[in-house]
């Protein structure tokens, strides 16, 4: 326990010494609040943001009623903000007639402008980083306040399905890069004034713009709080991706598994918030994070909801057993031939006899090799452009799939083996990564001791992951803990009119989503 | 973390190393023969050739590895067998066991006892009985599958069809012989020349008493012991009809069949009723006859009188024998539990006196649209003429 102790000391010291460094930086940068002299602002704005080309300050001379003139500067970074609608709204209406000289002159400008968003700003370094993200300064001569207009405007792609996701039936659009653009789409599902919106900014350096979404009277409050604090608690220089807020804000970050969703489908949000979910958007990401996220989604697709039920239950149980396929095939390739030879049908042992036989490695290195050699040509076929990637995967395919079993390099069983594995795995989509770590583990449980080691693996993977939560939800629920009614839409999914309630498995306070249905049938 | 280390190390120290063996280490041994020769036994293996042999210009060559080795015990023998294996003999998928008459006709089921002792022999693979050398079935060139002992293993599918070898599996052999009547029965095969060719042929049913075999039925008496114990479900029955010079015969098409056995004890007497049931459909028939309700009442009258003779034959055997294949003490054992204690002692002996009464009824069924032969039709109903495309 000694050592215990000291590790906690150095760390309590640390963590003061940084304590001290912060304190200090705050002192340092005391003179905050705006000079009644324009052009020392303007000194200190180019002080602090240097001389890049994007800053444009431009100098304008409002007129005043009784022949009075004063001077006033425009400040606004190029390529986000609407060059037009400054020029239109802001600077014309000022130029355009004399400004009334009497009472708050800063109100009267304000009066001008015709635009929506304008807020009054005292200090200079609280309103440089919002001019950095597409606000106008308007700084007038002799006040101490200055006018923070918000007319941004990026640039940004237009709407396109993902490619990630694509459905046959469904909507065709797609988040982009842009926070308010990913806004609209959802809003533009949803017109119910219980969407709320709430905003962070996180990230002392990049601060991204994060927004959470839910629908308050059916989302359970101690979720979005939950959602909230987290977020509240990221303090770090820079949120990237998406991918930074889902690995900070996940109940298990040491876990295989993911504990949080992800979508680039505008439809599947909105889904996503009507069952009770909370979505995050990230700026410059076209990705929604959604929570909780529960284990048996992986197993399902948006395509399931558009199409009929029967169909839809039995694509579900065949990517069911895709999982359980390539998760464990070659593990159990692997017991059944060096372990329990039994277990090898008596009808298929010729063949795989004669394959081993002319194969110059352990079965284990056989196989192992073979992931390998699969992952690499996978990872390979991603990464590569389009059109060369095609001719790889073909390269990769012949190699293995003909040369290395006619050199007597690898047996064609085990090609079988591991390529029905890896097939299996492109069904579930959502959780191919986890399937290939899943693999490798099986594989190395079952070639230390068999099928012994593959069922100890098994368990050892179903106790963790039933212990697993997203966001205080159990990320296996509704199989554990168990619920009846969500069966209906778990493995099989159960014609549309029995779905009357919002799943039990995710917490809401609206349980009943379909009131009543028309009377339907033949004869009328 | 502590933990998780210290549940990774149990799990090693549970198990141990774990017995794993590569496959090219192993010879797969897919069928096995036992004989006696000079008090030792003569044991040969088929195993599965681990280089295909592909086709050699002479035709095709098998794949397949004959072994042989003289031993005293069986294990002995297995572990003996990597001298000239240079591989250890994997047995589990060893499903064909051929014995020898000469094995046979000595207390060979004492012999076999590793047979149900060994992890790696299994229950479910099937005995047969070769009058002959259990190598030469072994060695002899199979139809189709490229290992012998594999073709003679897919003749157990087929008795849908055929009544007229038992599918004994080890499982039901051990049952059998631990039965109240301890006797049991196994497929005889021998080689048979066709054409140029030898093929192995599955012919006649060993009886097996105490241990030792004791017979042989022929192919129509296994038949007869098939029906006894309920296991033809099917096969076909050729009947004469009438004395005439003329070709005059029709064969029946047996689906099912189903015999009920009732003994009775009469003083010390016993005395049993067979009543057997068969279902058929008319499969064939070449004669001038008509097919109308006489003809095929005719049929029914000829084949029953044909089963029952073949029933009899069967039992007449079995109580030469002095064996009671048929499960005769079974339901005796059933229906008299007290007397039994008495009678088991001594029961071959009963049942070599038993008085045995055997009816057949045949049901034939469905003689189908084509009604007449094709001649009666041209010579008798012309206007029936759409009818005989067909």
């Amino acid at each position: 326990m000694g050592s215990y102790n000291n590790v906690h000391r150095v760390i309590k010291r640390l963590q003061g010494k940084k304590k001290k460094q912060e304190a200090q930086h705050s002192d340092s940068s005391h003179n905050d609040s705006l000079s009644p002299n324009l052009e020392e602002n303007v000194t200190a704005i180019k002080q602090i943001l240097g001389n890049s080309p994007d800053v444009r300050i431009r100098s304008i001379t409002i007129p005043l009623t009784k022949n009075k003139k004063i001077k006033a500067v425009v400040l606004s970074i190029d390529g986000i903000i609407d060059q037009q609608a400054i020029r239109e709204h802001v600077i014309r209406p000022l130029k355009e007639e004399p400004i009334d000289d009497v009472g708050e002159l800063l109100d009267a400008i304000q009066q001008r402008i015709y635009i929506n968003e304008v807020t009054v700003t005292k200090a200079l370094k609280e309103s440089l980083p919002k001019v950095l993200k597409g606000n106008t300064l308007l700084l007038v001569d002799g006040l101490t306040e200055g006018l923070l207009i918000n007319a941004s405007k990026y640039e940004s792609r237009s709407i396109e399905e993902s490619e990630a996701e694509q459905t046959i039936q469904g909507a065709r659009d797609g988040f982009i890069e842009s926070l308010q653009v990913n806004i609209s789409l959802i809003r533009q599902r949803i017109a119910d004034p219980h969407l709320h919106f709430e905003t962070f900014e996180i990230g002392e350096i990049t601060r991204t713009t994060v927004v959470i979404g839910y629908m308050s009277h059916i989302v359970d409050d101690a979720l979005v709080e939950r959602v909230r604090t987290r977020l509240q608690d990221i303090k770090v220089d820079s949120i990237e991706s998406s991918g930074d807020i889902e690995q900070h804000i996940e109940d298990h970050p040491y876990s295989i598994f993911p504990t949080i969703g992800n979508t680039e489908r505008p439809d599947v949000a909105v889904s996503a918030l009507l069952d009770g979910r909370v979505i995050i958007l990230i700026n410059g990401t076209p990705v929604c994070l959604y929570v909780p996220y529960l284990f048996i989604e992986s197993l399902k697709n948006v395509e399931d909801y558009h199409s009929r039920p029967y169909y839809t239950s039995l694509i579900r149980i065949i990517r069911f057993f895709a999982f359980v396929i390539s998760t464990t095939f070659p593990a159990i390739y692997m017991a059944a031939l060096n372990f329990h030879k039994e277990m090898i049908p008596s009808d298929m042992i010729v063949p795989v006899v004669q394959a081993r036989e002319a194969v110059p490695f352990p079965l284990t290195l056989e196989i192992i090799i073979t992931i390998i050699m699969f992952e690499v040509i996978r990872e390979a076929g991603v990464r590569l452009p389009q059109h060369i990637g095609a001719a790889f995967s073909i390269v990769g395919a012949l190699i293995l799939g003909e040369v290395a079993v006619a050199a007597g390099l690898f047996g064609a069983p085990t090609i079988i083996i591991v390529s029905i594995s890896f097939i299996a795995a492109f069904v579930i989509t959502p959780i191919t990564d986890v399937t290939a770590l899943l693999r490798l583990l099986f594989f190395i449980g079952s070639s230390l001791f068999g099928a012994y080691g593959l069922f100890v693996m098994l368990l050892a993977i179903l106790t963790h992951m039933v212990s697993l939560t997203s966001l205080g939800v159990p990320y296996m629920s509704p199989l554990s803990p168990f619920y009846l009614r969500d069966l209906k839409d778990t493995i099989v999914k159960f014609p549309k009119r029995w779905l009357t309630h919002r799943p039990q498995s995710i917490p809401n306070k609206k349980p009943k989503k379909v009131e009543s249905l028309p009377e339907t049938g033949g004869k009328q | 973390m502590k933990k998780l280390i210290m549940i990774l190390l149990f799990i090693t120290l549970l198990v141990g190393c774990w017995n794993s063996h590569e496959i090219d280490d192993s010879l797969f041994v897919i069928g096995a023969g036992i004989n006696r020769s000079d008090g030792d036994l003569i044991f040969s293996t088929e195993s599965i050739k681990p280089t295909s042999a592909g086709t050699s210009p002479q035709g095709q060559t098998k794949d397949n590895v004959i072994l042989q080795i003289r031993s005293k015990s069986m294990l002995n023998a297995g572990r003996q067998f990597i001298r000239y294996a240079k591989r250890r003999l994997i047995f589990t998928h060893c499903r064909t066991w051929i014995i020898g008459e000469e094995l046979a006709k000595e207390e060979f089921v004492k012999q076999l006892d590793i047979l149900r002792r060994h992890e790696m022999l299994r229950l479910n693979s099937y005995l047969f009985i070769t009058p002959g050398d259990p190598l030469a079935i072994l060695e002899n060139p199979s139809l189709y599958d490229d290992l012998s002992s594999m073709e003679i293993i897919s003749a157990i599918n087929q008795t849908e069809y055929n009544a007229e070898y038992p599918v004994i599996n080890l499982r039901e052999f051990y049952r059998l012989l631990e039965e109240e009547t301890r006797n049991a029965h196994l497929p005889i095969i021998t080689t048979r020349r066709v054409d140029e060719s030898t093929v192995t042929s599955l012919e006649g049913t060993a009886i097996i008493n105490n241990n030792r075999m004791v017979g042989k039925l022929t192919i129509n008496e296994s038949v007869g012991l098939n029906i006894l114990l309920n296991k033809a479900k099917g096969g076909s029955l050729t009947v004469e009809l009438g004395e005439d010079e003329e070709e005059n015969w029709a064969t029946v098409n047996v689906k099912d069949c189903y015999a009920k056995i009732k003994p009775r004890l009469e003083g010390n007497k016993v005395k049993v009723d067979i009543q057997v049931n068969v279902v058929g459909l008319l499969g064939e028939y070449v004669t001038n006859d008509e097919v109308s309700e006489d003809f095929i009442l005719q049929v029914e009258e000829k084949a029953s009188e044909v089963t029952k003779e073949l029933v009899h034959n069967t039992i007449k055997k079995l109580q030469q024998l002095e064996t009671d294949a048929m499960k005769l003490g079974v339901y005796m054992h059933r229906k008299y539990p007290k007397e039994w204690q008495k009678l088991k002692d001594n029961w071959n002996e009963y049942f070599k006196e038993a008085d045995v009464s055997v009816r057949v009824e045949h049901d034939v069924r469905d003689p189908g649209l084509l009604m007449n032969n094709l001649q009666q039709k041209q010579e008798n109903e012309p206007d029936r003429s759409l009818y005989s495309i067909f």
